[in-house]
C-alpha cells in the first residue's frame, strides 16, 4: 500500500497514539494497564486502533474483566462497542471471569450486543448456560436464536431433547436466521441437515429494497460450502443468478439433493419501506406499492387495505416528507438499532435513531397500524405498534 | 517547443484523472478466506492502486461521528452479524481538508484503492484502504 491513503491513515493512527500517550507495542505483558487499554479500545476516534486494542483486551481474558466493568460503571453499558464485546466473545482466553462478564452481557435484555455475548457463551460450551441457550431459540431478534442454537448444538450430546428444538432454527421463518446457523452447522460438523437450507440460500437472490441481503449470503454461503467441496464449481458472486444456475446445480448434486428453486430478486415496484433493525428486539421490515403493504424479507404477509385507506396513508407520508425535506440522511446517533425509511419519489433515504424519530414519520407509521387495525389485521397492527414503542415520536 | 511540452504535460495529468474506474464489489473483495499472510486472489491484487467503484455501506469509525474525514464502507447494512471480518471493510479517506456527511443505505465509492495488510501492534488491522475522489 502507498501513497496518500498510506500516509493519512498512518498518520492518524500515530497522531491518535501519541494523543493518547500508548505505545505501539503488544500489551500482553506482566503489569499491563487495562484500564487504560480498555479506553483506548472504546474511545479511540480509529477504528484500526480500536480493534487492535479490543484484541489485546480480550486475549488477556480473565485479567482484563476488572478494567471492563469498571468502564461499564463509570459510562453505562450503552459505551462498550461492538468492536471489544465481539472480541471477548471470540477469544479463547479467560475462564470464570470472562464466562460471567459474557453471560451478564447476554442476559440483559436492554445491551445492544446480547448475540453477540451469547455466541460467545456457546463457544465455551459450559452446561450452566444450557438452559439461557434453550430459552433464545423462542427470541424476537433473528441473531439471539442463531446464537441460541450454537449454544445448544455446542451442547448437544448433553441435551438431545434441546438439540431437536434447535435444529427447528433451520426452518425458522426468518430466512437469515436459517442461513446462518446452517453455516455454523455444516462449517463445525458438516451436518448434513443444514445441507437443505444452504443449497437453497446460494439460489436465492431476493431483496429488500436497495439491500441485496440474499445475495450477500449467498456469496457466503458458496464459501462455507467450497471450504468442504474443494471447489466453487465456478460459482462467481458478480454473475446473474441465471449465470450461477449450473454451479448452483453441481452444488445440489454434490450435497445429494435436488437442484433448488432459483429465487429471482421479484420485479414488485416498491413505492417504498421501513425497516426496524433492533439487535435488542429484532427486526420488522415493510414496504409498500400503490395497493399494497407487504411485511417480512420475503413478503411473506401481504395485506390489500380498501383503496380510500391505502391512499390516504400515501398522503400521509407524502405530508411528512413535505415536513422533511433532506433526502438522504442520518438522523440521531446510530448505534445498533434504528429505523430506516426508503421513498422512491421523492426520493428520500432517512436512517433515525430510536430517539430521533420524526413526528411525521411516527404519525405516518401509526396511521399505518391504525388503517391495519381497521382492516381486521390485527396482529400486523400490534406488531407494528410494539415497534414504535422504541422508537418514540420527537419534535 | 515549451508550450508543446506543456501540452504534453496537461494531456498527462487529464489522462491520468480520467482514468475510468473499474467496478469492483464486496462479492470480489469479500469472497476469499482471508487471514494474515494468506495470498490474495489474483483478481484482488490487481485492484491494488487502481481507481474503483465500489458499493457499501458507511459507517463511522467511531459511533454517533457525522462529519468524517476518515469512514468505512462495509458489507453489511446492520452490522448484525458481528465485527466485520477484515476483507468486509475498505478504510476510505477523505481528501484532505474535505469532510463528508455519513449517509444511510448503499452508497457507490469511487477512489484509488490499495491493497494490503496494515497492522497496529501484532493484529493486522486492515486490508484495503481507498482515497476518495466521489461519494454517490
Amino acid at each position: 500500500m502507498s501513497t496518500r491513503s498510506n500516509s493519512a491513515f498512518v498518520c492518524g493512527l500515530l497522531f491518535t497514539l501519541v494523543l493518547r500517550g500508548q505505545e505501539i507495542e503488544s500489551p500482553v505483558a506482566a503489569g499491563a494497564d487495562w484500564p487504560a487499554k480498555v479506553k483506548v479500545a472504546i474511545e479511540s476516534p480509529r477504528y484500526a486502533v480500536q480493534r487492535a486494542a479490543s484484541n489485546d483486551v480480550a486475549r488477556a481474558g480473565d485479567a482484563a474483566v476488572p478494567a471492563i466493568r469498571a468502564y461499564v460503571e463509570s459510562k453505562g453499558k450503552d459505551a462498550l462497542p461492538l468492536l471489544l464485546v465481539d472480541a471477548m466473545a471470540q477469544s479463547d482466553a479467560g475462564g470464570d471471569a470472562v464466562r460471567a462478564l459474557l453471560r451478564g452481557w447476554a442476559t440483559d435484555r436492554e445491551f445492544f450486543w446480547r448475540a453477540q455475548a451469547l455466541t460467545g457463551l456457546a463457544r465455551r460450551k459450559s452446561p450452566l448456560d444450557a438452559e439461557l441457550f434453550a430459552q433464545a431459540l423462542q427470541d424476537p431478534s433473528h441473531v439471539f436464536r442463531v446464537a441460541g442454537a450454537k449454544g445448544v448444538h455446542a451442547l448437544a450430546g448433553a441435551a438431545p431433547k434441546a438439540w431437536d428444538a434447535a435444529r427447528a432454527v433451520l426452518l425458522d421463518p426468518d430466512p437469515r436466521a436459517r442461513v446462518l446457523f446452517a453455516m455454523h452447522l455444516f462449517a463445525q460438523t458438516r451436518e448434513p441437515a443444514a445441507l437443505p437450507a444452504l443449497v437453497a440460500a446460494i439460489a436465492d437472490d431476493r431483496a429488500f429494497l436497495d439491500d441485496d441481503w440474499a445475495r450477500r449470503l449467498a456469496v457466503q454461503t458458496v464459501q462455507t460450502l467450497a471450504r468442504v467441496a474443494g471447489t466453487n464449481f465456478d460459482y462467481q458472486g458478480t454473475r446473474s443468478l441465471a449465470g450461477n444456475r449450473e454451479a448452483i446445480a453441481k452444488f445440489a448434486k454434490w450435497a445429494e439433493l435436488d437442484p433448488p428453486e432459483l429465487r429471482e430478486r421479484d420485479d414488485v415496484q416498491d413505492l417504498g419501506g421501513v425497516e426496524v433493525r433492533s439487535c435488542r428486539h429484532g427486526d420488522l421490515f415493510l414496504r409498500w406499492t400503490d395497493t399494497e403493504l407487504h411485511f417480512d424479507l420475503d413478503r411473506g404477509r401481504k395485506v390489500v387495505l380498501p383503496a380510500d385507506a391505502h391512499a390516504a396513508l400515501m398522503q400521509a407520508l407524502a405530508t411528512a416528507l413535505d415536513t422533511n425535506s433532506e433526502a438522504r440522511r442520518v438522523v440521531g446517533k446510530v448505534v445498533c438499532d434504528y429505523l430506516q425509511l426508503t421513498v422512491r419519489a421523492p426520493a428520500r433515504l432517512w436512517k433515525v435513531a430510536p430517539d430521533a424519530v420524526p413526528a411525521e414519520v411516527h404519525r405516518f407509521l401509526v396511521a399505518t397500524a391504525d388503517a391495519l387495525a381497521t382492516a381486521g389485521h390485527g396482529g400486523l397492527a400490534s406488531e407494528l405498534r410494539a415497534r414504535l414503542t422504541q422508537f418514540p415520536p420527537h419534535d | 517547443m515549451a508550450s508543446l511540452r506543456l501540452l504534453s504535460l496537461a494531456t498527462l495529468l487529464f489522462c491520468a484523472r480520467s482514468e475510468d474506474p473499474i467496478a469492483t464489489s464486496f462479492t470480489t473483495l469479500a469472497g476469499f478466506d482471508f487471514t494474515p499472510g494468506v495470498q490474495l486472489p489474483q483478481e484482488v491484487v490487481d485492484l491494488d492502486d487502481k481507481t474503483v467503484r465500489v458499493q457499501g455501506f458507511m459507517q463511522a469509525e467511531k459511533d454517533g461521528d457525522t462529519d468524517l474525514s476518515y469512514f468505512l464502507l462495509i458489507n453489511d447494512a446492520c452490522g448484525c452479524q458481528g465485527t466485520p471480518k477484515l476483507n468486509e471493510i475498505i478504510y476510505c479517506a477523505m481528501p484532505e481538508s474535505h469532510t463528508t456527511k455519513l449517509l444511510p443505505g448503499l452508497v457507490k465509492i469511487t477512489g484509488k484503492l490499495f491493497v494490503g495488510e496494515e497492522k497496529e501492534g501484532e493484529d493486522v488491522v486492515g486490508l484495503y484502504y481507498l482515497d476518495v475522489d466521489k461519494i454517490e
